[in-house]
């Protein structure tokens, strides 16, 4: 049998996985925002935040949920290149595969679109939008254009946002929808709420509110951060609870645990 | 697993370090209570023996922080080493860590384990165990390593990932450049490290600025 730390441990695997979703204050603000935005006659919606804030898992959230009711697509790793990307789209417009050796000509596409005007709404989300390269997104802007298709563009902004924040995507972008790193509440929700749907409940018991506060300060709310941290909180607790039992307390996680995760994973220095 | 002794004596260390201002906190409200208490006594000879033991905290201080240093590299060279799966030793590198990202001045041994014929899965292999634990050297070795393959898409991507993490990892900076401009996007190049280059001053960085605005690249 695995040991409860091990399960534990894997609760906070980085993924992307719809069943891991969890209701959290800032997620249902961003989500309601996006939802309500895509009801609106808009082009282009983008979707901003830190990397690790939970962007890609709430557009995966918004696609499961809408998917019966609207045309919407969810694009996860950007195109090589434009070639492929057009190929996609069209296979999305067209519902046809087009032939591995042709190329989509970029203007027919551009009349289709604006045919199918009235008849058809199509969503397409674009997670990882950093990675497109201006030109492309000028033709992404010139498909919105039709206003048959509407793109949620999701990119991530880092402590220089100008690496990635290109400014064009601001001046055209008509609604901005921001994702934040968690607050303290949101944290302890997050990583309750996670262990309790694997039904850890003694361990998340063990964490108490003094050791959230320590986590919160060490990953500063951020859900990726607070993932490997908690990975390694765990991970070290394994550790003892197989070799030297008398590390660990099942009630309570000692703070010097946390310590050395923190110590693992950087946040602090010797 | 890592080793979990070093680890604790990191902490140890930790905890240790965390206490010394706070002893010399304390060492100074003795010596400033003696200190007054001698200069209530002898009003003539404070100067002198208060600079004696201002002198005396500090050389302690500096003496446990070399010693600490030296056990540091030692024992982090001796945990540091990254041992890439699958296991069929074709090639060892001995890398500089760069020094400006991670645990401050570490120096790194990357054994670097590559099968010819399974390349690509070590890489697939390293790509996963990137997405597991988010470490930057795996990042940053497939970022490098797929731009010296000339896979330029690629290595921007990882280069990117490496940024995700940790946005202070100069390679990251440079690769992503070097990787844009590559595929023919140089103004965005320019843009990145112009930007990059306000912030940090970096050398390097103006170095390869310069080459790419030549068109060396
Ligand atoms: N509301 C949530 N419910 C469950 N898990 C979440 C939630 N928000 C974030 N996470 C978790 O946090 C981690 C990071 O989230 P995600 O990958 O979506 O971030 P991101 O903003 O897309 O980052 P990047 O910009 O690097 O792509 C993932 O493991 C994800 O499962
Ligand atoms: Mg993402």
């Amino acid at each position: 049998m695995k040991s409860r730390y091990e399960s534990a441990k894997e609760v906070f695997v980085d993924s992307v996985d719809l069943d891991d979703y969890i209701e959290l204050e800032s997620s249902l603000t961003a989500y309601q925002q996006l939802e309500h935005s895509i009801n609106k006659p808009l082009k282009m919606i983008l979707l901003f935040g830190r990397p690790g804030t939970g962007k890609s898992i709430l557009l995966n959230r918004l696609h499961d949920r809408l998917k019966y009711q609207k045309e919407i697509y969810y694009f996860d790793t950007p195109a090589i290149n434009e070639k492929e990307f057009f190929h996609k789209i069209f296979k999305v417009l067209t519902k046809k595969t087009l032939p591995q050796n042709t190329e989509v000509n970029f203007s027919a596409l551009v009349n289709y679109c604006k045919n199918m005007r009235g008849k058809r709404e199509i969503i397409i989300m674009l997670d990882e939008a950093q990675m497109y390269s201006p030109e492309m997104m000028e033709k992404i802007r010139l498909l919105s254009d039709s206003r048959a298709v509407k793109f949620i563009v999701s990119l991530h902004k880092t402590e220089d946002e100008d690496l990635i924040a290109k400014e064009h995507f601001q001046s055209r972008i008509w609604e901005v929808v921001e994702l934040h790193n968690a607050s303290l509440k949101d944290q302890t929700t997050y990583i309750h709420k996670k262990l309790l749907k694997k039904n850890l409940f003694e361990i998340a018991n063990s964490i108490k509110e003094k050791n959230f506060k320590l986590i919160h300060k060490f990953t500063k709310g951020n859900y990726r951060e607070c993932n490997k941290m908690m990975f390694t909180i765990f991970e070290i607790c394994e550790y003892y609870d197989k070799n030297e039992p008398s590390k660990v307390r099942y009630d309570r996680i000692p703070k010097r645990i946390i310590e050395m995760a923190a110590l693992k994973l950087g946040y602090i220095n010797v | 697993m890592y080793n979990i002794e070093v680890l604790e004596e990191e902490w140890k260390r930790y905890k240790r370090k965390k206490r010394i201002p706070f002893i010399i906190g304390i060492a100074v409200i003795v010596l400033g209570i003696g200190g007054t208490a001698f200069f209530l006594k002898n009003k003539h000879d404070i100067f002198k023996t208060y600079t004696a033991s201002k002198q005396k905290t500090v050389k302690s201080d500096i003496d446990i922080y070399i010693d600490r240093g030296i056990v540091d590299v030692a024992e982090k060279n001796k945990n540091d080493i990254l041992i890439d799966a699958p296991i069929e030793i074709a090639k060892v590198t001995e890398e500089e860590g760069t020094g400006s990202y991670h645990n401050g001045e570490k120096k790194k041994i990357h054994i670097q384990v590559i099968d010819a014929s399974k390349k690509k899965s070590s890489f697939k292999e390293i790509e996963k165990r990137f997405r597991m634990g988010h470490d930057i050297d795996d990042s940053l070795f497939l970022a490098k390593s797929y731009y010296q393959r000339k896979n330029y898409k690629k290595a921007e991507y990882w280069a990117l990932q490496t940024n995700k993490v940790n946005g202070n990892v100069e390679e990251s900076w440079l690769i992503f450049a070097k990787a844009k401009a590559k595929q023919g996007h140089r103004n965005e190049a320019i843009h990145i490290l112009t930007v990059y280059i306000r912030r940090t001053h970096s050398i390097e960085a103006k170095v390869l600025l310069d080459k790419i605005k030549k068109g060396k690249i």
